[in-house]
């Protein structure tokens, strides 16, 4: 199945362009068979083209479709990259360039040189990416550790841990 | 008589704000003050959560967050509405006592004209410092939404005047790779403490810790 997810910006250039003849084929001819869109604030719904094709505005959580989902084509948004990843998925950032001041840019870039995802640098270029997108060497993005994080919290503060307060 | 006490007044208050200054900013990485050491746990945290991916971000790094150190308050723009509803999602726990959660107005909404920004941000800092002289935070967490500012503004004015020590920690946000975002830059030389994602902008700026993948 592959997840497309537009968070709750409106971006339905990336809804247009997996709504598509040519992206369908593309994608039917790699062996996929599902498409769920979720549209977040655009309006264009997508048509059955070839895939099964489902499609909602927003849901408090996207769990269970980034769980069920081989391929996750996102915009470049923090929370939707990083939540993607977490979920260990294959990954096509698309960046809004129309959103060019939001530096989404450079995240979608910095994940891609670390080679933790796919990218395409607008809407127009979804079809073209697919393939890397489903057949790139990827590098796992590495598990969070929080431990370094609280060091410094406690540090900053001057808390003495528990552990190695005296007495 | 009266010029001599101006005099001594004005000189004071000089001293103050030089020693402040001294006290307070920092280009570089210094030796953390431990400001708490001893100071009866937990320490009265506040927290400011912006909205969207800010939020996202502060609520990881408040994952496993030792509540018995730190007791946090939360700090909410007041056009924010899904803020609230994502840490009762996300994180039952911190969201059970609503008290906890305090709303001050926005400085500044997407598209506002810069004049009625000066009105709005005047009324954000007031309502900031009531709610910080209530709140009397010893640790304040910061991660760059424009709310930020006014709240900083205040704890740091409380800092000044009315001798009430703080521990500011700024956390870039994630998608800040290259360069740092506005309240960043404006927050730099008085955190104590400046956090960054990636390692590129530790190297760039010298007092930012990258510290490994947080989120």
């Amino acid at each position: 199945m592959i997840f497309v997810t537009v968070g709750t910006t409106c971006f339905d250039e990336l809804v247009r362009a997996v709504d598509t003849e040519a992206f369908h084929e593309k994608a039917l001819a790699l062996g996929f068979e599902r498409l769920v869109v979720q549209r977040g604030r655009g309006s264009h719904r997508p048509r059955q083209l070839g895939l099964k094709t489902e499609s909602f505005d927003l849901k408090p959580s996207l769990d269970e479709e980034l769980k069920s989902a081989s391929l996750v084509i996102s915009h470049a948004g923090a929370g939707s990259i990083i939540e993607a990843l977490r979920e260990r998925r294959r990954l096509l950032v698309v960046v809004n360039p129309l959103l060019m001041n939001n530096h989404q840019l450079e995240l979608a870039e910095a994940m891609q040189r670390r080679g933790h995802c796919a990218m395409a640098a607008d809407a127009s270029e979804v079809v073209a990416r697919l393939q890397e997108a489903v057949q790139m060497d990827l590098t796992a993005y590495p598990a969070a550790n929080l431990k370094p994080w609280h060091d410094l919290l406690e540090d900053a503060c001057g808390v003495v841990p528990v552990s190695r307060a005296p007495g | 008589m009266l010029a001599v006490v101006l005099v001594c007044a004005w000189l004071t208050l000089a001293a103050r704000v030089l020693w402040w200054m001294l006290e307070r900013i920092s280009w570089h990485r210094t030796e953390n003050r431990r400001r708490w050491a001893g100071t009866r746990l937990p320490l009265r945290s506040l927290v400011v959560l912006g909205s969207g991916g800010h939020t996202m971000e502060m609520l990881s790094l408040l994952k496993d967050l030792d509540q018995d150190k730190y007791r946090c308050d939360f700090i909410l723009g007041d056009t924010d509405s899904t803020s609230l509803k994502k840490v009762q999602a996300t994180r039952p726990d911190l969201a059970e006592n609503l008290e906890r959660f305090h709303s001050i107005p926005r400085s500044r909404e997407v598209g506002q004209s810069w004049t009625s920004t000066l009105f709005s941000t005047m009324k954000a800092l007031a309502s900031c410092l009531g709610l910080i002289w209530k709140l009397r935070p010893q640790v304040l967490i910061v991660n760059g939404p424009g709310t930020c500012i006014p709240v900083v503004a205040a704890a740091l004015f409380f800092e000044l005047v009315a001798f009430r020590s703080l521990s500011l920690v700024f956390v870039e946000s994630v998608c800040r790779v290259k360069s740092l975002s506005m309240t960043g830059k404006l927050t730099y030389l008085v955190s104590d403490s400046f956090v960054v994602h990636w390692p590129e902008l530790a190297e760039r700026y010298p007092k930012a810790q990258y510290l490994g993948v947080l989120l």
